[in-house]
């Protein structure tokens, strides 16, 4: 359950790095406003989740699994931008869902 | 001076991250939600120690926007993942958060730090 919160904070955070990406995209002052508007609503929710997580988990277990942000970034930048990922950059992604699943053994 | 405001950034989001987590720990539960609003609202420690760890967080992101204003992101990026092991050993190390120390969490945060290096390095071009 804890775990679970944990991946919705974090995915909720992606998605309002997201937004600020897409804020970018356009020009145009509405576009930009609503979508960073929408960005910080996320965040906003992402941060409510991660303080419910703190209360559960302890936070030298909890923040290292939070690197998950940067393998939701590296699939969204893969599947929604068309981005190319290195090998490298994939290798670094294998290890860091190697390091938190070994992370969650050892909590 | 990039790199100042990029490594403040980067202290002060542990330090945030530390602060919320004793803060949250002294506050009632969640799921009582009347105490929780009480302890609000006598400003209770707990709840002032959560002001000041958010605040840290907004700061701290106040400082990455300046360090980017100096520095490639691709160069400021690697720092960040500082901030995973510093939170881990301080968490461990601080005598008010007492979290215990384990071999399996250690191997744990190394791996994670070695993958976000190499997510987060700058590219060499051949």
């Amino acid at each position: 359950m804890s775990y679970l919160l944990i991946m919705l904070a974090s995915l909720l955070s992606c998605g309002g790095q997201l937004c600020q990406k897409q804020a970018t995209w356009k020009r145009g002052r509405r576009h930009l406003l609503g979508w960073l508007a929408f960005s910080v609503v996320l965040l906003g929710c992402a941060m409510l989740l991660w303080l419910l997580v703190l209360q559960r988990v302890p936070v030298s277990v909890a923040y290292p699994m939070l690197s998950l942000n940067f393998i939701f970034i590296t699939l969204a930048a893969r599947f929604i931008w068309h981005e190319p990922i290195s090998l490298r950059h994939g290798l670094g992604v294998v290890l860091i869902i190697a390091g938190i699943s070994i992370l969650g053994g050892a909590a | 001076m990039g790199y100042f405001w990029a490594l403040m950034s980067v202290l002060l989001v542990s330090c945030a991250q530390l602060i919320m987590k004793w803060a949250m720990m002294t506050l009632p539960l969640v799921n009582r939600p009347h105490e929780l609003l009480t302890a609000f609202l006598a400003l209770s420690p707990g709840a002032v120690a959560l002001l000041v760890g958010l605040f840290a967080y907004v700061c701290s992101m106040g400082c990455w926007f300046l360090a980017l204003r100096r520095v490639a992101l691709s160069k400021a990026y690697p720092l960040l993942s500082l901030s995973y092991v510093l939170v881990w050993a301080a968490a461990i190390w601080l005598p008010w958060l007492h979290e215990g120390f384990s071999m399996g969490k250690l191997v744990g945060v190394g791996v994670i730090f070695l993958g976000l290096l190499l997510v987060c390095l700058p590219q060499r071009k051949r």
